[in-house]
């Protein structure tokens, strides 16, 4: 069955020709290995609207830490300009505009958000421009129902480096909207982009791919955090097209009260000589389900990679589901690749050792849990944004 | 003993597919390609009950509509299934009581294989099952084993003597609806093995079964079932070899091992059918369904050496059913010149307290693709179920590819699943360390090599861990990056 | 006396760096000769081109050995003629047994040197002969090749080794690092039994401690790729006492 997203068509405000082209495109089938373990039920379910005004007013409407440095602000796909402050720099260029971006399309949301986005963030930074603080992106949802595209460019040139926390959540009671967004990230040579992205859109969907080409060289660091969302679905894909590059994918994702949270990550070495990192944390509440999927190809004239790949599983409750599947795919000979996927429980004898040294069992679980994440959670060097995540993976 | 053994120094000197030669036997064939006629005329040649000619014909509505698998990392040029020849049987097929009956030329194709019936019921204590072309020539050891209660014969003299456990648990572990080769396989399977062992009672001897193809043109189409009784045991041998030749040969086998309560199976292949020549012509496309279901503390056993085909697709599962089961699977795949192996297991644990533990070693050589696919599934009613696997590749050159696709589903939260998998090249310290002591190159691939795949290797019987070894140094010729 | 290995002249270079300049050592049968030096000097490099390793690329001068240049020969080719290298880090080799390892290598020698196969009868025989020499544990005869040996059992392991394939010249590279007092006089009684009017010894040694018991005829001082000084047994003692230091100011021979 051929099936598309519902989209009210009367609150989309597009030319027939892309409406055409919009219904052109289907969802991709449970049976393609890459979407084989989406619930696409509670989706197909619902009506979607397009275009949704600017309504948040302050920051104290948002559940977020407190920020330092700039602020963008980007709320159902449109720059909020009321809450931003946008940093100017020479180096620096921050502008919302259509830049002609190409990509390739590869799924039905790649497509849709293609035909959707007219105007988007461009982030340019200059060459040897490193700029020291962290740029603060808040992609905010404030339309039940809405089907919102939205996308982020960045372009680094040789030897900058810039980080960027990037939020996605909700407005208040905003439930059922569905969030499509991309980041398209280029790294010349020699430079560096660290993201560490935070996804709390609680009764929201949201899809969520990022491009990353890598230059010789460049410095790659993602930090995942996916606490809340009825369906989150990221996609990460990696083109490593030049030597000596260093790749990091890091995650920690915690779904509960039947959320799907589904992580899709691709690491492709085309290039010698590079090196890549994945550790993915999966904490399954209640009647959640996580999925990880990680992909590292190591094409044939790519020698000497050294790729790892991790993935670690607690199932908190009884109804707690995780679907694990880390890919290797070498066509080289001198690698030293190595991946690993655990699932499990805590240690009975550990949460034993620490009630009776007097703790709670609750107090002891949220240890082993800090424990169990802490590996991830020291790649956040913000403590504040570091408290806030802490606060929210240990609430559920 | 040990591959460095006077023997083996002979088995290197011919370089190319050893047990490449065709037999010179008559053979009677039905016409080519595939449709009802031909299966009921399969049917009315095996003489069957009107049952098994209904099952054929529903496994054949099915497949005519079934889709071909694509989601293995395989490429290859689908075979016409209008072309192949569904049924050779070797002509002489009178009843063998002894081996004075059989064909000459038949014999000499035994003693060339290394498994002549005479040495092997002499030496070994085997019983063997030959399977050549489809129809069972001879089987040993069937009196001795008779007086247990052991029933180890054809599958056709099952469908004849035993029909009442042939129709109990055929199709019961591999449906016919299960997949594309499944259901052909179904439809037109022509012989294979069939094993009965009654409860409480431990099979004395390994069993053993050749499967050959020789006939130009024909697809091997066998079947076997193994059902072990409550509290038995059995150790099963599967060999298979195939001629040299140009055209690519089809082998569409279902394997299905019941393991009733407190039973074991153990159940080995060594498996070398033709690869294809180093340009990629010719070889057998290997398409099995291996599965078996287990009981309550029972255990099925899966060991494979698979250093033949020029495209395997195979994943011998285990359905832990019963609490308590255990399910296993070792494997070694070696995969040389255009070779292209997409193999591993399912393991699915549905009772409580289910075990199963997967150990894969996979080597590469020449421009082969080599892919270990697996499944881990925990069911919802699966407590403290527990997986371990480790899965290593071993790449031999710089143009040939191992990919590891393993699949842990998990849905029930007292379950405990280890995964890991390493990738890397054959080291050059250990070459050059072997190389001083004075050990050739090739001599030293193969002795690491063997001791690289000695965990799966230990897990097969006596005398078949040496052909084993001696499978791994033959494929391995000329591999050296 | 008649000349086993005859150096003339060494240069050799890794990934295109020059490690050895113009190195010359001539050794006899019934000689033992100790090579020292600091670290970086070109020790091990000498062992590894001296035993045929891959990337140690000669670039100018010979190796004579037993009257034939060898430098064309492959590891396994030089092994058969009776060159035998203790390595400073024996290499693991997982699922492979140590004995069964043995066999392969004698046999192999045996069939270049067109010599009968050892029964298995009279290569067991030899096995325990040879074990009993080093001392070496009977479990570690069947266990994998240096897997999990502990760093004492790995060389006795090497010397176990070299007892059986009887080489004509054996390199020992920093056999005593490692080596608790106890191992080192094992090691070494093991070493000088072996020592006779027909094959030769090259121990390569940081230290002297090694030399108190494998006693040298010929002590040479290896710096920056060349032999800067050669001496007797009391040049060890020497550079025990002075160090490497006062040697750098003088001239190359």
């Amino acid at each position: 069955m051929m099936s598309t997203l519902n989209l009210n068509k009367n609150s989309f405000t597009v030319d027939t020709s892309i409406w055409e082209a919009i219904n052109d495109c289907t969802l991709p089938d449970k049976k393609e290995e890459d979407w084989r373990y989406m619930k696409w039920g509670k989706l197909k379910k619902l009506e979607f609207h397009g275009d949704f005004p600017i309504q948040t007013e302050n920051f104290s409407e948002l559940n977020l830490p407190k920020l330092t440095g700039p602020v963008i602000v980007i709320e159902n796909g449109k720059l909020n300009e009321k809450l931003s402050s946008i940093p100017n720099h020479k180096e620096l260029t921050i502008t919302f505009e259509n830049d002609d971006i190409s990509f390739q399309k590869s799924s039905y949301f790649d497509s849709l958000n293609n035909l959707l986005v007219s105007e988007y963030l461009n982030i340019k930074v200059g060459e040897n421009y490193v700029f020291k603080e962290c740029i603060n992106i808040v992609n905010i949802l404030s339309s039940s129902n809405g089907f919102v595209n939205s996308r982020i460019a960045f372009k680094i040139a040789k030897n900058a480096n810039i980080s960027v926390n990037q939020f996605f959540i909700k407005s208040n009671n905003t439930s059922n909207g569905l969030l499509n967004h991309q980041n398209l990230i280029e790294l010349e040579e020699h430079s560096g982009i660290t993201i560490n992205k935070y996804q709390d859109t609680d009764n929201n969907f949201q899809f969520c791919k990022d491009v990353i080409n890598q230059k010789d060289e460049s410095k790659y660091i993602s930090n995942n955090f996916s606490s809340s969302g009825k369906v989150i679905r990221n996609d990460i894909q990696v083109k490593v097209e030049g030597e000596h590059c260093h790749t990091e994918l890091n995650g920690i994702f915690s779904p509960s009260n039947n959320e799907f949270i589904d992580n899709h990550t691709l690491i492709d070495h085309i290039y010698p000589n590079c090196k890549s990192y994945e550790n993915y944390k999966g904490l399954i509440k209640s009647n959640g389900v996580g999925v990880f999927n990680g992909k590292v190809i190591v094409e044939q004239d790519a020698q000497q990679i050294e790729a790892y790949q991790q993935n670690n599983n607690i199932l908190l409750d009884e109804d707690a589901i995780i679907y694990s599947k880390p890919e290797l795919e070498i066509y080289a000979d001198d690698v030293k690749c190595s991946h690993g996927s655990t699932t499990g429980q805590f240690d009975d004898e550990a949460l034993f050792y620490l009630r009776s040294r007097g703790l709670s069992r609750a107090s002891a679980l949220q240890h082993l849990t800090l424990g169990f994440v802490n590996e991830i959670m020291d790649t956040i060097k913000d403590e504040n944004h570091k408290d806030f995540i802490l606060n929210k993976i240990l609430a559920n | 003993m040990s591959y460095t053994e006077k023997e083996l120094k002979k088995e290197l000197e011919g370089k190319s597919y050893e047990f490449g030669f065709v037999t010179e036997i008559e053979s009677e064939k039905v016409p080519v390609g595939l449709n009802e006629d031909i299966i009921k005329l399969i049917s009315k040649k095996k003489n069957e009950p009107s049952w098994l000619l209904e099952y054929r014909l529903n496994a054949f509505a099915l497949w005519k509509n079934m889709p071909k698998p694509n989601w293995a990392h395989i490429d290859y040029k689908e075979p016409n299934y209008q072309e192949i020849c569904y049924y050779a049987a070797p002509k002489q097929k009178k009843e063998l009581e002894s081996l004075d009956q059989v064909d000459p030329a038949l014999l000499k194709t035994m003693e060339k294989l290394g498994i002549s019936l005479e040495e092997q019921k002499r030496l070994t204590g085997v019983a063997v099952d030959f399977v050549m072309d489809s129809v069972s020539v001879a089987t040993s050891f069937k009196d001795k084993l008779a007086e247990l209660g052991i029933i180890f014969c054809s599958f056709s003299e099952a469908v004849q003597d035993h029909p009442e456990l042939v129709k109990k648990y055929m199709g019961t572990v591999v449906p016919s609806s299960d997949n594309f080769y499944a259901a052909l396989n179904s439809a037109v399977f022509t012989d294979g093995s069939f094993c009965y062992i009654p409860k409480g009672v431990k099979c004395p001897m390994e069993l053993s079964t050749y499967f050959r193809i020789n006939e130009a043109g024909t697809g091997q189409f066998e079947r076997t079932l193994v059902i072990a009784d409550e509290s038995s045991y059995v150790s099963y041998l599967e060999g298979c070899t195939a001629p040299q030749r140009d055209e690519n040969q089809l082998h569409a086998a279902v394997v299905e091992l019941i393991a009733l309560d407190q039973a074991e199976i153990k159940y080995s292949t060594v498996q070398n059918w033709y690869p294809g020549d180093e340009n990629g012509k010719g070889g057998v496309f290997n398409f099995v369904t291996k599965r078996g279901l287990c009981g309550y503390r029972s255990k099925i056993s899966w060991t494979q050496v698979e250093t033949g085909s020029a495209v395997t697709w195979k994943y011998p599962s285990c359905i832990l059913k019963g609490d308590y089961s255990v399910g296993e699977f070792y494997s070694v795949a070696l995969t040389n010149n255009l070779q292209q192996a997409d193999t591993g297991t399912k393991m699915i644990h549905v009772g409580r307290n289910t075990k199963s533990t997967i150990i894969s070693k996979g080597i590469s050589a020449g421009k082969s693709q080599n892919s270990y696919r697996g499944l881990v599934k925990i069911g919802k009613g699966a407590k403290n179920a527990r997986n371990f696997s480790q899965c290593d590749s071993l790449l031999m050159t710089d143009v040939c590819g191992a990919h590891t696709f393993p699949y842990i589903e998990c849905e029930n939260p007292t379950a405990m699943v280890e995964h890991e998998a390493t990738t890397s090249k054959i080291g050059e310290d250990q070459l050059f360390y072997c190389m001083q002591r004075g050990i050739p190159e090739e001599k030293a691939i193969s002795l690491i090599v063997n001791g690289y795949a000695k965990e799966v290797l230990n897990k097969l019987p006596m005398e078949f861990a040496v052909e084993a070894q001696k499978l791994l140094e033959i494929s391995l010729e000329g591999s050296v990056g | 006396m008649e000349t086993i290995l005859k150096i003339e002249n060494l240069h050799c270079q890794v990934q295109d760096q020059e490690i050895l300049k113009g190195l010359n050592l001539e050794i006899k049968k019934g000689e033992v000769h100790a090579i020292m030096g600091p670290n970086g000097s070109g020790k091990s490099t000498l062992s590894s081109v001296l035993a045929g390793k891959e990337d140690y690329e000669i670039t100018k001068g010979k190796i004579i050995y037993q009257n034939e240049d060898i430098s064309e020969l492959s590891p396994e080719e030089r092994s058969w003629n009776g060159m035998f290298l203790a390595f400073q880090y024996p290499v693991e080799i997982p699922g492979v047994s140590n004995i069964n390892f043995l066999r392969t290598a004698l046999n192999e020698k045996n069939k270049a040197l067109g010599k009968d196969q050892i029964s298995a009868k009279d290569f067991l025989k030899m096995v325990s002969e040879k074990s009993a020499l080093v001392g070496l544990d009977n479990k570690l005869k069947n266990r994998s090749v240096n897997e999990g040996f502990s760093g004492g059992e790995k060389k006795r392991n090497e010397i176990f080794q070299m007892a059986m394939l009887d080489p004509t010249l054996s390199i020992l590279d920093e056999t005593d690092s490692g080596l608790d007092i106890d191992a080192l006089k094992i090691v070494s009684d093991g070493v000088n039994t072996l020592k006779s009017k027909e094959n030769a010894t090259i121990v390569i040694t940081h230290y002297q401690r090694l030399l108190d018991y494998i006693v040298p005829d010929f002590v040479h001082v290896l710096y920056d790729g060349r032999i800067v000084k050669s001496g007797d047994k009391n040049l060890a003692l020497e550079l025990e006492e002075r160090g490497y230091d006062w040697l750098k100011l003088e001239p190359a021979i």
